[in-house]
């Protein structure tokens, strides 16, 4: 049985609206609906997307703009694949619990 | 849930001047190198060009698909233009009409300039209209390793400064909108301050470096934009359903200042010179550039290259 890949974060110097890389391939990105954790790698180009933004609940990369859901990792583009997503547990306020698989 | 659609359709949007098409049209091309992103409203129209290229776009359109498909866009525009031709079909309308816009390229420029107010230095004038024709990414996608020379064209192309390849450093764009543009579409500009001393491989910026964040443009049918060629700029990869469809020129106030790396170079040519007895030396001060030598010397290479008889050798 392979051991599952966790890593503990604390996450509460995270604004709301922000984008935090917390690996080289994992960033959290804090919406109104709460913190979510998916791949770094636009799946379109391959730009950073911790080097993006945030608005109207969508993650855009900052490179060709495109946006994706921060929940799913799905893009309204459906030729575009979905970003990686990791599950975000929170442990104790503010600390969260990373599952990398 | 996921996050509301309408968010997408109204974009961040980058500073953009608006000013009227009726001459003299008040920008200020120094302005423009300077950062300004204008506007002009239905300059296209002001000019009584619009109509004769949206003639010659719907005749290529009959040329490259059917009389059938003419009547659809002509009926639809060309923001349905992806529903009436398949990719094949647009790119080779798109080379069509690079083409057939060559000759008109002039004359098209020089209404747009003459219709400015007075600029402090002389214009130099490109001569070449590029054809962009950005269809729906869900479209296109499939298409990419057909599209790999089209970056720009008809696939979108990341953050970039034109002095990167062929332009001078004080070039200027202009786009000129043949149908609707709008945010997830269009055009991106990111705060100019980070076009300096980004990493770059040729043509292309490295995707790992960050670049602020964009805002978007929204131009009506007969708009024309103008800005820095500077400016970092991107296309903004198409996720609406319509195609936006623009050409597009350059000039450059005063003699063209080409980047030392660049990967290319254009003439530029003295608009007061063209249509004078002089038009021959029209693009002299281009040529007389370390940036038009290291261009010669490539080419003559590339020819001794592939002489027949010594390739192989």
């Amino acid at each position: 049985m392979t051991e599952r890949r966790t890593m503990r974060l604390d996450l509460r110097d995270v604004p709301p609206g922000s984008i935090h890389p917390v690996t080289g391939s994992v960033c959290v990105v804090h919406t109104a609906d709460g913190l979510f954790a998916v791949g770094r790698r636009c799946p379109h180009q391959a730009a950073d997307l911790a080097n993006g933004y945030l608005h109207g609940g969508w993650l855009r990369c900052a490179w060709h703009n495109l946006p994706f859901d921060p929940r799913t990792g799905q893009s309204p583009c459906r030729s575009i694949p979905a970003l990686r997503t990791y599950p975000l547990t929170e442990v104790s306020p503010g600390v969260y619990e990373l599952d990398l698989g | 849930m996921t996050p509301p659609l309408d968010a997408l359709r109204h974009g961040l949007l980058a500073p953009v001047r608006t000013v009227s098409a009726t001459p003299p049209v008040q920008l200020n091309l120094a302005d423009v190198l300077d950062g300004e992103v204008v506007r002009i409203a239905g300059a296209l129209r002001q000019t009584g060009m619009f109509d004769d290229l949206k003639r010659l776009i719907l005749d290529a359109v009959e040329a490259c698909a059917s009389p059938h498909a003419r009547a659809a866009v002509a009926a639809d525009g060309v923001e349905r233009l992806h529903d009436h031709l398949d990719v094949h079909q647009v790119l080779l309308l798109r080379k069509r009409l690079a083409t057939g816009l060559a000759d008109h390229s002039f004359a098209l420029t020089a209404l747009l300039v003459n219709a400015l107010r007075t600029q402090p230095r002389p214009v130099y004038v490109c001569g070449r209209v590029y054809v962009r024709i950005m269809m729906p990414e869900d479209v296109v996608a499939q298409y990419r390793a057909m599209l790999v020379r089209e970056a720009g064209f008809m696939t979108p192309h990341g953050p970039h400064l034109d002095s990167w390849f062929s332009q001078g450093r004080n070039a200027v764009n202009l786009w000129m909108a043949i149908g609707r543009v709008s945010p997830g579409n269009g055009l991106l500009f990111y705060p100019k301050r980070y076009g300096e001393g980004l990493r770059r491989v040729g043509e292309a910026g490295d995707p790992a470096q960050y670049v602020g964040r964009p805002g978007g443009v929204c131009l009506e049918p007969a708009d024309t934009l103008v800005f820095h060629g500077d400016h970092l700029h991107a296309t903004e990869v198409n996720i609406t359903d319509e195609t936006r469809f623009v050409l597009t020129t350059r000039i450059s106030l005063g003699p063209p200042r080409y980047r030392h790396r660049g990967t290319g170079w254009v003439p530029y040519y003295d608009l007061r010179l063209l249509g004078t007895p002089l038009r021959r030396f029209a693009s002299l001060r281009s040529r007389l550039t370390i940036s038009a030598a290291r261009q010669a010397i490539g080419a003559a290479r590339r020819a001794i290259r592939f002489r027949p008889g010594t390739a192989a050798r």
